[in-house]
């Protein structure tokens, strides 16, 4: 179990930015702090369930973050009658966070249209940096199914008259 | 600033003051200093060994990585718990899905668990906590009743290549191996497979964790259904018409090692538990209720019980003819995969008819 807990030091020392900064980024700073503990708890206990052929543990505590973070809106959703579901926004502090950063309200637009997966490779791709073989390991879906939602992204944002640049680094992204 | 960039850009956040990693990293050690249960190699476990992920001297973890207690954290008041206060936490599918492979892994060559059968008619134990030792080894199982408060203690059920064996008292009153040899004899076995109820573990019924809890020396993670109603419609066998609480226990490599299941039916009670006295003096061996004006009807009361003893004065007894009876089942399991052996007794005697 030493070994375990060594090797589980590293694993936090190494990815508590990037997943802190995840659930920052879709639940606000006063909550992810909580979250963050119960992603570091979650993983400890699952630690068993880790792929070993998997090249980096990035995407399995992606995994591990996302589903803290869907049982979390799960929980505040209990509380929303059920004609209100469909207007429930289970990530409001994306939508305050492309506010505040004052992005062009073409591309604000642009992104809210998306469908859900769409938006989400789209945002971990630009905003956790991660490929599309590793989005395919959080989102459960096969790597080709990820390039399908952001080359769907990119068309959808190309449709938008000021988003060019930002569908042609998708593309990019998409290649690599 | 191209707007890909300014995308980007709206990510960024401030980074954070120590203490915000150090407080998750101090609640997560609090945690593993808490999970002291001991583990064996399993073949379908997975260590978290990982390319890039190197073992490093255990030290680093409590000193250069991990911050000690009360460096750079919050204070923490007298009584506070160390962890963050938390909603309970639904279980995701995958993960359900998880627990329910990795149990059935557990369990799927051989071992041990203790059943233990509470029945109870809401103002009382309806009878004695029933303990049974099971031990399985493939489709082999042997119950052994380690007390029921009925004088069985001893007595064992056995199934062995679908062969049902009984280990009772016979006509000159020592205990026998006796095997049925009726057809089907083997399902009429009266006992659960602890095994079966793991089947119980399934999406539908909304598992939520509710954290860590010691169990028999184990620190184990207690989850609960949210909808145990809708394991009713699994018709699991020896789970009565309406669950009404479920929960399991399991370990860290998503292992239950205890499950709890609680039904209630409409019953007609028949026997010792089918006699409820109230008031005092309370009559050992039977049902009591004392205190608070008396429930059981005149027309239903009795002067003698079951026994043959006479009602003592100043005691009410009445036969319980109809009540909702709650039935919880604890399985606790032991040992899992470690090799048993359960075989047909040598020299059990043929009998028809004895399930």
């Amino acid at each position: 179990m030493a070994g375990d807990g060594a090797a589980f030091a590293q694993l936090v020392a190494r990815y508590q930015r990037p997943i802190y900064g995840y659930l920052v980024r879709r639940a606000g700073v006063p909550i992810a702090e909580d979250l963050l503990a119960e992603v570091w708890m979650a993983a400890f206990r699952g630690r068993g369930t880790f792929d070993t052929q998997l090249e980096s543990a990035r995407p399995w505590l992606f995994t591990i973050a996302r589903n803290i973070l869907s049982a979390h809106w799960r929980t505040l959703r209990r509380g929303v009658l059920e004609a209100d579901l469909a207007l429930f926004d289970p990530w409001p502090e994306v939508d305050e966070r492309l506010d505040a950063a004052g992005v062009s309200r073409d591309l604000h637009a642009a992104v809210r249209a998306l469908s859900e997966p769409q938006r989400e490779v789209l945002l971990l791709v630009a905003w956790e940096d991660l490929a599309p073989s590793e989005i395919a390991v959080v989102l459960d879906m096969t790597a080709a199914t990820v390039r399908s939602h952001l080359r769907r992204a990119r068309i959808a944002l190309s449709s938008q008259p000021n988003v060019v640049t930002a569908s042609n680094h998708i593309k990019h992204t998409e290649e690599t | 600033m191209d707007d890909y960039q300014s995308l980007q850009r709206a990510g960024a956040i401030t980074e954070p003051p120590p203490e915000v990693f150090a407080r998750a990293q101090q609640i997560l050690l609090d945690y593993m200093a808490a999970e002291k249960m001991p583990v064996a190699p399993r073949s379908h476990r997975r260590l978290l060994v990982a390319s890039g992920i190197v073992a490093v001297a255990a030290a680093v973890f409590c000193g250069a990585v991990l911050l000690p207690a009360g460096s750079g954290t919050k204070a923490q008041k007298p009584g506070q718990a160390s962890r963050p206060s938390r909603v309970p936490m639904h279980l995701s599918a995958k993960t359900v899905a998880l627990i329910s492979s990795q149990s059935a892994a557990a369990v799927a060559d051989s071992g041990t668990a203790v059943e233990t059968t509470f029945n109870s008619t809401g103002v009382g134990p309806a009878s004695a906590p029933q303990t049974i030792a099971v031990t399985f080894s493939g489709q082999d199982v042997n119950y052994l009743i380690t007390s029921n408060g009925n004088g069985a203690e001893g007595v064992q059920n056995r199934v062995v290549d679908g062969q049902f064996y009984l280990y009772i008292k016979g006509p000159d009153l020592q205990m026998h191996w006796y095997h049925d040899t009726s057809a089907n004899a083997a399902a009429t076995e009266s006992y659960p497979d602890p095994r079966t109820l793991l089947e119980a573990i399934n999406t539908s019924a909304g598992l939520e964790d509710l954290g860590i809890q010691s169990v028999n020396g184990m620190e184990l993670t207690h989850l609960r259904a949210t909808d145990p109603a809708s394991i009713e419609t699994l018709h699991i066998p020896h789970v009565a018409n309406t669950v009404t609480a479920f929960d399991v226990w399991v370990d860290t490599h998503n292992v239950v090692r205890q499950v709890r299941v609680t039904s209630s039916s409409a019953a007609n009670l028949s026997g010792p538990g089918a006699v409820m006295c109230e008031t005092s003096p309370n009559v050992p061996g039977y049902t009591s209720h004392v205190g608070g004006p008396p429930i059981i009807p005149p027309s239903e009361r009795i002067s003698t019980l079951p026994n043959g003893q006479a009602v003592p004065a100043g005691t009410i007894c009445g036969d319980v003819l109809s009540t909702q009876l709650s039935t919880t089942l604890n399985i606790l399991f032991g040992k899992l995969g470690v090799p048993e052996s359960v075989t047909a007794p040598l020299d059990a005697i043929d009998q028809e008819g004895l399930g």
